[in-house]
């Protein structure tokens, strides 16, 4: 009888809202040391709950509000016009198209660059390790316009590496040059992105059981075979995260852009919408897009790793 | 099996020298026990059989060849870890499959193989099972399954039962002796439970300080140390002589 009665979700539900109030008031009132606890977890966590309801979900809510908005500079009525132009102009298709490969391919290469470093770094000890490890960690410090700059002092009619591949080629710098190209900015991205994933494999790396390489070793693995059947299993996890890290901020990049503007992407056409004509609600669609799409490739990706990016 | 040798080896890191001079030899078929206490430089020693450690100076041997400079993966070495050193990723038949694996043994005699270990150490009900789900004494079985499957040259132990219950590793001792006697093992065996040497080894190593002391059988250790380290350390916590292997 008691099975029948807590089936249905009226009782279910008053159920559910006299534990959310016993929650509430144990934590206002605590008596047992579990009280004490989740009151402790909801004193620490306050301050960031408290942002994310003012900068992060009102904000978020607004442009929501403001791409639906049936007039321009008024949040007013319901419109889904943004939407439907996002969706069905070719245009836009291409933009996000862009976005894609270019964050996948920086998010691929940078990790295919990461792995080897963080390998290096953490299973090896090396000559001048400090100094290495500042060198592979800087550029996140660096914001993306720099970075852009720099590749263009590299890469650009007078870069440096331009002219001596001009000097051993015997051909003319211009046709050499790739920083104002597809090529640059990839490689901009990368820049900013190999630091970011190798920050994180270190970290993984950093857990492997050195005793599990040994034994595959002793046991007639070569190098490549032990890292295949046995330290690639243990890293996966922050491959995935790492992935994930450089895919998602390959995306938010706007800085690099600013510089190179050879590719137009999601974050460059947000801020070509504002800025021509103040198309504030194809704007807004655009960043709710981004938002949802992201939020959706961190969730789904995190079910494949327990590594540290969060949502 | 194959006879190990250790000639004047030693091993430098920096200004410390953590193997000085070691010379040994570890006949066909003989469990030698390398006993000190930490950082007395056994583990070094044993990892440089191995192969993952290149003496600073000195030579190891298996039989007549020279294998100083033989990576470890071609040196067929068994080796046995304190900590299990387990493939998390495998099954508990896939451990012990590995090393055949990586020889190109087919898939059903690897298996085959693997199985008749598990069953020789009796977790063979456990084979499909994830490594991380057994008790430690188990996981130091299959680690002792996975060492002797690629019938390796010799069999390298390091404190392979430290980390375990008095009470396991009491029969644990008895089993993987027994075991080791039965299948002829030319083994290296570090610890720095003088108990388990005497019980396990046919001869013992005494190390203090990266050198030999005294190579003896227990009883010549127990009975007439050479020097008063070892007379301290080994006539410290002494096993139920009737017991020790001599």
């Amino acid at each position: 009888m008691l099975g029948e009665y807590t089936d249905r979700p009226g009782p279910r539900l008053r159920a559910s809202a006299v534990r959310v109030v016993a929650v509430f008031g144990s934590v206002l009132n605590p008596v047992t040391e579990r009280d004490r606890r989740r009151r402790r977890v909801v004193a620490l966590c306050a301050p960031f709950a408290i942002l994310v309801a003012i900068a992060g979900a009102y904000p978020l809510l607004e442009v929501v509000r403001i791409s639906v908005s049936a007039e321009q500079y008024r949040s007013v009525g319901f419109s889904l016009a943004a939407y439907e132009t996002l969706f069905t102009d070719p245009y836009y298709r291409e933009v996000a198209f862009n976005s894609l490969w270019l964050a996948g391919g920086t998010a691929l290469a940078s990790v295919g660059v990461a792995v080897p470093v963080a390998h290096a770094l953490e299973k090896y000890d090396l000559p001048g390790e400090d100094v290495l490890v500042t060198l592979v960690s800087f550029p996140i410090s660096l914001p993306g316009i720099v970075a852009a700059f720099m590749i263009l002092v590299l890469l650009g009619n007078n870069g440096l590496v331009t002219n001596l591949f001009a000097m051993l080629t015997g051909r003319a710098a211009t046709d050499l040059a790739i920083a104002v190209s597809a090529s640059g900015l990839f490689v901009a991205f990368c820049y900013s992105m190999i630091p970011r994933a190798t920050l994180i494999l270190r970290g993984t790396y950093s857990e492997v059981d050195h005793a599990a390489e040994e034994a595959a070793q002793s046991l007639g693995a070569t190098p490549w075979q032990t890292f295949r059947h046995v330290t690639f299993p243990q890293i996966r996890p922050g491959i995935t995260g790492a992935l994930i890290l450089t895919f998602r901020t390959g995306l938010a990049i706007f800085g690099t852009l600013i510089v190179i503007q050879t590719v137009l992407v999601w974050t460059l056409q947000i801020s070509r919408e504002l800025a021509t004509g103040y198309n504030i609600q194809v704007a807004g669609a655009m960043a709710t897009v981004y938002f949802l799409f992201t939020f959706a490739f961190t969730a789904f990706g995190l079910r494949y790793t327990d590594a540290e990016v969060g949502l | 099996m194959a006879r190990i040798t250790l000639d004047s080896v030693r091993k430098r890191y920096g200004e410390t020298m953590a193997v000085d001079g070691v010379s040994l030899t570890v006949d066909d078929g003989e469990i030698v026990g390398m006993l000190g206490p930490s950082g007395c430089g056994k583990t070094t020693t044993l990892r440089t059989v191995a192969g993952f450690e290149t003496p600073t100076a000195g030579t190891v041997s298996f039989d007549e060849r020279d294998v100083t400079h033989v990576p470890p993966e071609n040196r067929n070495v068994g080796l046995v870890f304190q900590e299990y050193a387990l493939f998390d990723n495998m099954t508990v038949r896939g451990n012990v499959a590995f090393g055949l694996k990586m020889r190109g043994v087919g898939k059903s005699e690897r298996r085959a193989r693997a199985d008749e270990l598990l069953d020789m150490l009796g977790i063979g009900e456990m084979a499909d099972r994830d490594p991380t789900t057994l008790s430690g004494g188990q996981q130091q079985r299959v680690g002792l399954a996975r060492a002797l499957a690629i019938e390796p040259s010799v069999l390298l132990l390091d404190e392979p039962m430290t980390g375990l219950d008095a009470k396991l590793k009491a029969r644990l001792r008895d089993e993987v002796g027994d075991l080791l006697t039965e299948l002829d093992v030319t083994g290296l065996y570090v610890t720095h439970d003088q108990e388990e040497a005497m019980l396990m080894c046919d001869r013992i190593a005494v190390m203090n300080e990266g050198r030999i002391e005294q190579v003896g059988t227990p009883r010549e250790v127990y009975e007439s140390p050479a020097t008063e380290f070892v007379s301290e350390f080994v006539a410290l916590d002494a096993p139920d002589l009737p017991f020790v292997r001599w």
